[in-house]
């Protein structure tokens, strides 16, 4: 995990230098946007999942 | 604002580090509360930002807590967030696994696992909510998460494609 967490502080780093400037800011509204639509995506996998109604008995 | 970052950091994330049974998503919620509205360290659309870095990076999604740490207070603030959310629940699944594997059998084993799925996913329904509002201020914004997560959730397409899509959707000034 040490690889990671020094690829990711380069990234916090880069985005807390220029991420007021237009080119990065813009392009981030984006990616923040679908980053969101990802963890809908896992949340709604989760809750159609199997796993769910056996665990609250609806299937059994 | 608290006087002392490093330590309500390290307070703020061992504690989020006990409930973080299902990964960095069930915890969304509950760092959101903490970093955003408690202790005001950065806007909404920050956090949302982050996470998204965290997302789009290679290695676990929970390094988000670096890049708060980070935000917060510099590389002493990035050590001591990472060490705070790992730690405690490092202790917590070594303990427990053990205790787990000696009652395979046990039927309240199963019922605890069964009352715990549901939680999880209330968490994760509660992060996807709350990062959403964060991340999106316009209805392109909001565009843009449905149809990430209607691909998601009908295709196998990697998930850094979808960024990169995004992020040109974002240069191009339509978000």
């Amino acid at each position: 995990m040490t690889a990671p967490f020094f690829i990711i502080l380069a990234l916090g780093a880069l985005y807390t230098q220029y991420g007021h400037l237009p080119a990065v800011s813009a392009p981030f509204r984006g990616v923040s946007a679908a980053a969101a639509g990802l963890v809908v995506a896992m949340g709604l996998k989760m809750a159609a999942s199997r796993r769910l109604r056996s665990a609250m008995a609806l299937s059994r | 604002m608290s006087e002392e970052p490093l330590a309500q950091l390290a307070m703020d994330f061992s504690l989020l580090s006990l409930i973080a049974v299902g990964g960095a998503i069930t915890v969304l919620p509950e760092m959101h509360r903490s970093v955003v509205e408690m202790h005001g360290w950065m806007s909404g659309a920050q956090f949302a930002d982050l996470f998204a870095l965290a997302q789009a990076a290679p290695g676990p999604n929970i390094l988000v807590v670096s890049l708060i740490g980070w935000k917060v207070a510099g590389l002493a603030g990035a050590a001591v967030a990472t060490a705070a959310v790992c730690a405690p629940s490092c202790v917590l699944t070594f303990a427990v696994s053990r205790i787990w594997q000696r009652f395979r059998g046990a039927r309240w084993r199963a019922a605890v696992e069964d009352g715990l799925v549901p939680v999880t996913v209330g968490l994760m329904l509660a992060g996807g909510y709350l990062i959403t509002l964060a991340a999106d201020h316009s209805w392109s914004g909001f565009a843009v998460t449905a149809a990430t997560a209607g691909v998601v959730l009908t295709t196998r397409i990697h998930p850094l494609w979808l960024f990169g899509a995004a992020g040109l959707i974002g240069l191009a000034g339509w978000v």
